[in-house]
């Protein structure tokens, strides 16, 4: 197109750069620009955002977005020009020049127009002044595109997208203006270079000269750009199963250089470009390579990728969430295709939301991750499970207790190859910060990472003294363990701890253990059996059984989820105190045949799940039932570890149980009258909440105690 | 002109056709072609439709070399998809200057313009292709598509002269057009219809000398990143490219009982084969006679080791991997006196039936020396293949007899981790060193030890031996029944009525009352032997008694494990 056609353009840059004001009223480009001339800043940003601001004042401006975007190099250059126009007008404050003082390109230039002056047949380009480069930022809320969708007919678009960054060259100096002194009459030459290569020119062609002298180039007239390229590769999530990476180069020049580093995720925006091609092409296929060249480089702090849930996404989440028994449901949806284990799914279920981490006044953590430990008899899908959190989770590292890196779980010092300077490399648990690490074969972890686990587990922070080097990596890591029991296979006659083979100091840390035996058991047996006929069958589960939630719908349910922080009501505290006494209390009586480790982090670890369920109900407040459902979880836990008692001791009724209880506490009081909140209390702490109703009712029926309306009792004798 | 004519010009020649098909959609120059087919990829597909002429085409991998075939020739290819390329941007249409006239002229589907382009082109639009690196099938025996070759009379004399010596050098850079699709996947064996481009005037022994000073060296060295471009874009005597017209993802079953324009026209994957019961019987009893020969007389590892050549994965989910069967024989070290070992001998009979096989001795040194998965190489953008980047039904045979006491390196425990996933899920990670990825493989595993192996495997056997292991000799038909055969069962769908299905759920619920260890894992195996025992016996369908059959084989299974 040609210049003309562009003046109109021109006027509507001219005006954005000069009346667009920023939310606070100033005149933002302006003083950018000021900025600019005062060698404070060497980038003009223009914000599309601001662009987009000012075309929706009026009708005309409409298309300057749109045509900004398709045709974005241009468009940079336009703004330049115009920009160099402004900065002429524009005073520069004096005192800050000073400050940064006169370079040797201002005195060249001066130099050269006081030199040449009036007889200027070739003049510096505008561009040898030119101390700035122009970078459109990315309007805001752009979506970012996969690597993969960028195609032919995006070439000049200022596309916006997401990758990893895999190869990084030097900062190196590119040629943007040649200057040439013939070393016979010391005239002076300029070449502009657009592009990566260029022929220099020869021979001075002034007449005096007659191009018998050569010409030198000046590097320290010349205007180099700082310049970097950068391969960046797709995100692996973007990447079809079966298909490899794509990756893109990167061209970044001035202040856009010196920002990545090989492994960073980024986000990045710029114009998508074929590279020029010089020179001849002889029998070429004619093929053109493309570039991006970056306007906007955003590294990514952390890996974590919070998916930003779309409104029709939220909307389908909504509906789920109305689903009966939600808690259930969900649980069942993990791992669809291994058939039962319903409460570890629930315990797996609770990992994945989590309860709230909380900062107190004086600066103590306590950590909201729900760790869980899974035990069983080898061939019992532990590690399938695993494998299925860590796909689940937004950011899950899954590793073995021997872990073959040498990195190991924790942290190493290692040294780099290329710098031989030694690095800090972060284990799998640093990896998976924020994030869930699964770890397989527990039990056969290294002794050195079992010392540092305890530290990850409760502060959530790996410390490193080694080499030189003293510091505190974050392992905000929640974590989830696969043991196989002690002598391989579970020992019905040994007692837990012995089949366990982990220090209590360990133990302890792990909010719920589970123990998984395939028990047979009819009527699962038929369950199962139907299960795994109808997958050799069909291909998939039985149908009838019910629909399960798609693994990418599961996540983004619990990343909302994760959002709500719940806390606990005053009134239900008592309850919780009550029911931690009651276990310390059956844990006493049982003595050495106790099978957990009931410590003040057991009651940590109530309000933990407690937590998670109320987040999973996408609550801002614990519920009563959260509590009661996350003691009955507990309980299971504790029931899977017991259960070779259980075949030998019959369970009494638990009504009748809750009646001894209070029969018991009316006695050792001396008192007939048992007040309604010490009945709850009683129940609640004897794990008996459940059968409190139907207790009242059948007592009170039997005429043993009066209820009055408050649900106080009195026994009648 | 008719479809039959159209597919006679195309045949006879292409590039012209291509041509002629673009000149006639752009009548007016004002506006800018756009990147479309022109009725070329309909044109392209009446012709895989042709028994005839589509039979006719020359088929690279059965040629002595890719010298033989005439720059920009209709051609067939046959390759496995090695690794994936970043699209290329070419120059698809420019302005032709004839005088005053202009016209618009296309490079697609074609290596490079027929004009001199010297003096600069006019007006051009760039169009976007996609590039794949394909090489021959890893492992693929000599006998697969021998029928279609001898059909190819006179070219087929120089193949033998060329064969083996050329098989490095006849992989492609495949370019695909006009696809948005992501329908090819890495390691898929797809058959291509379109035009070769070699350039045989740069000979192998000037390569590398090529490679440096011809001025494309240059050309292409205008990123920071030299050593990458060099690799996307080898000269063409090194590497042919080859500009699809047409393609078809198969399978090399496919190759042993079907014709081209069956291949590219059927849309299941799974078919039957089309054996008479007769057939299959003496195929079978052929197949298991030598097998048992091989194994020192030991018929029931025989049967297994045919389970496991006709297995398949034939469901994946998130978590399962289905029908996938790994077999481990213990016991196969041979006393020294002893001439050749079992794998050596198991290795040539399992190639004489299955198209492709691979036998990897397993030994310290040889897991440290490099990752036997494949490998991202960043300085390259290449994949680097591994010996375990296997198409799918290739039968892998790990020889495990030799392996002695040693350390792991790093590398090593690698490897071990990648053949342990391969037999437990059937699916491999590839190192893209930021990141690992899996991709799901189908490669049904024969571990031949002398004690358990360190490899975990569906089933082990010790294995019986009564006589000397030996290799018998087969006649050409026998040869050719049992390959339809193993192919064939391969591919079979199998069913399971409803009947059976409850039956067999009976029997289950009854068995695990007796027996604790039968997990749900455990039933799984048994579902996948069940099947792969009636596709043994030619048939497709489990029914109760194949099940109880199977239930016994287990037994034995145990049986012998314990009396060992």
């Amino acid at each position: 197109m040609a210049d003309e056609a562009y003046t109109r353009e021109r006027e509507l840059i001219r005006e954005f750069l000069q009346t667009f004001e920023g939310r606070d009223g100033s005149p933002h480009y302006r003083r950018a620009l000021q900025k600019v001339l005062d060698r404070q800043s060497c980038c003009v940003d223009i914000d599309l955002q601001d662009v987009k601001e000012f075309c929706g004042a009026l009708e005309e401006r409409e298309e300057l977005l749109d045509r900004i975007t398709s045709n974005c190099k241009r468009y940079a250059t336009l703004f330049a020009e115009e920009i160099d126009g402004l900065i002429k007008n524009l005073a520069s404050s004096s005192a800050s020049l000073s400050e940064v003082g006169e370079d040797d390109l201002d005195v060249f230039l001066q130099r050269h127009s006081d030199d040449i002056g009036e007889r200027s047949e070739n003049p510096a380009p505008e561009v040898l002044r030119r101390a700035f480069d122009v970078f459109f930022k990315p309007l805001k809320g752009t979506k970012s595109l996969k690597m993969r969708d960028i195609r032919a007919n995006m070439i000049g678009h200022y596309v916006t997208f997401k990758g990893m960054c895999t190869r990084i060259t030097d900062v190196k100096p590119l040629i943007k203006v040649a200057c040439y002194t013939c070393e016979g009459c010391g005239h002076e030459y300029f070449q502009e270079i657009n592009g990566n290569e260029f022929i220099p020119k020869q021979f001075c062609q002034s007449q005096t000269c007659n191009k018998k002298f050569a010409l030198f180039i000046e590097t320290r007239a010349s205007k180099f750009a700082k310049y970097q390229e950068v391969k960046v590769q797709e995100m692996s999530e973007d990447v079809p199963i079966g298909h490899v990476p794509r990756s893109m180069s990167i061209s970044l020049i001035g202040e856009m250089t010196r920002k990545l580093a090989p492994g960073d995720t980024i986000d990045i925006s710029g114009v998508f470009l074929p590279r020029p091609s010089v020179g001849y092409l002889g029998n070429s296929s004619l093929v053109s390579t493309t570039y991006l060249y970056a306007m906007s480089v955003t590294p990514h702090k952390s890996k974590t990728t919070s998916s930003d849930a779309t409104p029709e996404v939220l909307e389908r989440l909504h509906k789920l969430r109305e689903t009966p028994d939600i808690y259930t449901h969900l649980a069942k949806s993990i791992a669809p295709e291994i058939y039962g284990h319903v409460d570890i799914k629930k315990a797996l279920l609770l990992l994945l939301c989590g309860g709230v981490t909380r900062t107190l006044q004086d600066g103590v953590k306590i950590r909201g991750d729900v760790h869980v430990c899974l035990m069983g008899d080898p061939g019992v899908a532990k590690s399938q499970l695993l494998k299925q959190i860590v796909s689940i989770a937004t950011r899950g590292v899954y590793t073995t207790g021997r872990g073959s890196s040498g990195v190991g779980l924790t942290a190493s010092i290692q040294r780099d190859n290329i710098t031989s300077e030694l690095v800090l490399e972060g284990g799998a648990l640093v990896l998976a910060d924020k994030g869930i690490c699964c770890i397989d074969e527990f039990d056969k972890m290294e002794e050195s990472d079992r010392t540092a686990i305890h530290e990850v587990m409760e502060q959530q922070t790996v410390s490193i003294a080694k080499a030189g080097i003293t510091t505190t990596l974050n392992a905000r890591t929640t974590v989830l363990a696969a043991a196989n029991p002690a002598f391989g296979r579970y020992n019905t006659a040994a007692t837990p701890q012995e089949n366990i083979n982990l220090p209590a100091a360990l133990l302890s840390r792990f909010d719920l253990m589970w123990l998984i035996l395939d028990v047979p058991d009819p009527d699962s047996d038929i369950e199962l059996a139907r299960h795994v006929m109808s997958v050799h069958r069909e291909g998939r589960p039985p149908s009838t059984s019910f629909d399960p939630v798609s693994t990418s719908e599961l996540r983004a349910y619990i990343d909302v989820a994760r959002h709500f922080d719940p806390y606990i009501p005053e009134d239900l505290a008592d309850d919780i105190a009550s029911a931690y006494a009651g276990i310390r209390q059956v844990e006493d009586e049982a003595g050495s045949e106790a099978t957990g480790y009931t410590t003040a982090r057991t009651l940590l670890s109530i309000i933990r799940l407690a937590e998670a369920l109320a987040r999973l109900r996408w609550a801002p407040i614990v519920s009563g039932k959260d509590i009661e459902q996350a003691l009955n979880l507990m309980k299971m836990s504790k029931a899977s570890l017991e259960i070779h008692k259980s075949s030998t001791a019959l369970r009494s009724d638990p009504v009748e149980n809750l009646y001894l209880l209070l029969r018991n506490w009316a006695s050792d009081h001396s008192n007939q009258f048992i007040s309604a909140s010490i009945v709850r209390q009683l129940a609640t702490k004897s794990g008996l909440s459940g059968v409190l109703d139907a207790c009242m009712s059948e007592y009170t029926a039997l005429g043993v105690w009066v209820m009055d309306s408050d649900s106080n009792i009195t026994f009648v004798d | 002109m008719t479809q039959n004519d159209a597919v006679d010009a195309l045949v006879t020649d292409p590039l012209g056709f291509i041509q002629r098909a673009f000149a006639r959609s752009t009548t007016t120059t004002t506006t800018k072609p756009t990147d479309e087919d022109w009725g070329v990829r309909e044109t392209a597909l009446e012709l895989t439709r042709c028994e005839e002429k589509f039979n006719a085409l020359p088929e690279i991998n059965a040629h002595g070399g890719v010298e033989t075939i005439q720059n920009n020739a209709l051609v067939r290819f046959r390759g496995l998809v090695q690794d994936m390329y970043e699209p290329e941007y070419y120059v698809g249409a420019y302005e032709r200057a004839n005088g005053d006239e202009k016209t618009w002229v296309t490079t697609k589907y074609a290596e490079s313009t027929m004009d001199d382009v010297n003096g600069g082109i006019g007006e051009s639009v760039l169009f976007e292709r996609r590039v794949l690196y394909c090489v021959p099938v890893p492992g693929e025996r000599r006998w697969v598509g021998e029928r279609e070759r001898a059909t190819m009379n006179e070219r087929a004399a120089s193949e033998d002269a060329h064969g083996e010596k050329r098989a490095r050098e006849e992989e492609a850079h495949m370019d695909l057009y006009g696809e948005t699709d992501d329908s090819l996947k890495l390691n898929d064996v797809v058959e291509f219809v379109g035009m070769l481009y070699y350039a045989p005037e740069l000979g192998v022994e000037k390569r590398d000398q090529q490679m440096e000073d011809s001025p494309n060296a240059a050309l292409y060295a205008s990123s920071a990143f030299p050593e990458e471009d060099a690799s996307k874009n080898p000269v063409t005597s090194l590497v042919p490219r080859f500009h699809a017209l047409a393609y078809k993802v198969t399978s090399q079953n496919k190759f042993v009982n079907s014709t081209p324009v069956e291949r590219f026209s059927e849309t299941e994957m799974e078919t039957s084969h089309k054996l008479s019961p007769e057939q299959v019987n003496s195929a079978r009893s052929k197949l298991l006679d030598i097998l048992t020969n091989v194994l020192g007389g030991d018929v029931f590892a025989a049967e297994l080791v045919l389970m496991t050549l006709i297995s398949r994965v034939h469901t994946r989910t998130d978590m399962l991997t289905l029908g996938k069967f790994s077999v481990n024989l213990t016991g196969c070290k041979l006393d020294s006196c002893e001439t050749g070992t079992i794998s050596e001998m198991l290795s040539t009979v399992i190639g004489q039936v299955c198209p492709s096989t691979a036998h990897l001795p397993v030994t310290v040194p040889a897991l440290n020396a490099r990752s036997w998965s494949p490998k991202k190489d960043y300085v390259y953008n290449r994949l680097r293949s591994g010996p375990l980047q296997l198409a799918a039904s290739t039968v892998l045979l790990l020889d495990e007899t030799k392996l002695e006491a040693g350390t792991l390196t790093e590398i090593g425990i690698r490897n071990v981790d990648a053949l342990k996933s391969l037999s437990t899920l059937q699916d491999l990670e590839y190192d893209f060193q930021y990141h690992q990825m899996r991709m799901p493989v189908d490669v049904p595993l024969i571990i031949l030890s002398d004690t358990k192996s360190i490899i975990p495997a569906d089933v082990i056997v010790p294995l019986r031996r009564v006589r000397q292991p030996k290799v018998i000799e087969t006649t050409e038909d026998e040869l050719a029944i049992m390959r339809a055969f193993v192919s064939g069962a391969r591919m079979t769908k199998h069913t399971i009525s409803e009947q059976t299905s409850a039956d067999i759920e009976t029997e289950i619920v009854a068995a695990r009352k007796n027996d604790k260890a039968l997990t749900q894992e455990v039933l799984h195996l048994l579902l996948t032997m069940a099947r792969l025992h009636a596709l043994a016996l030619g048939g497709s369908e489990v029914t109760k008694q194949t099940w109880i059959e199977t239930v016994e084989i287990n037994r034995r299974v145990a049986e012998r494990n314990r009396v060992v």
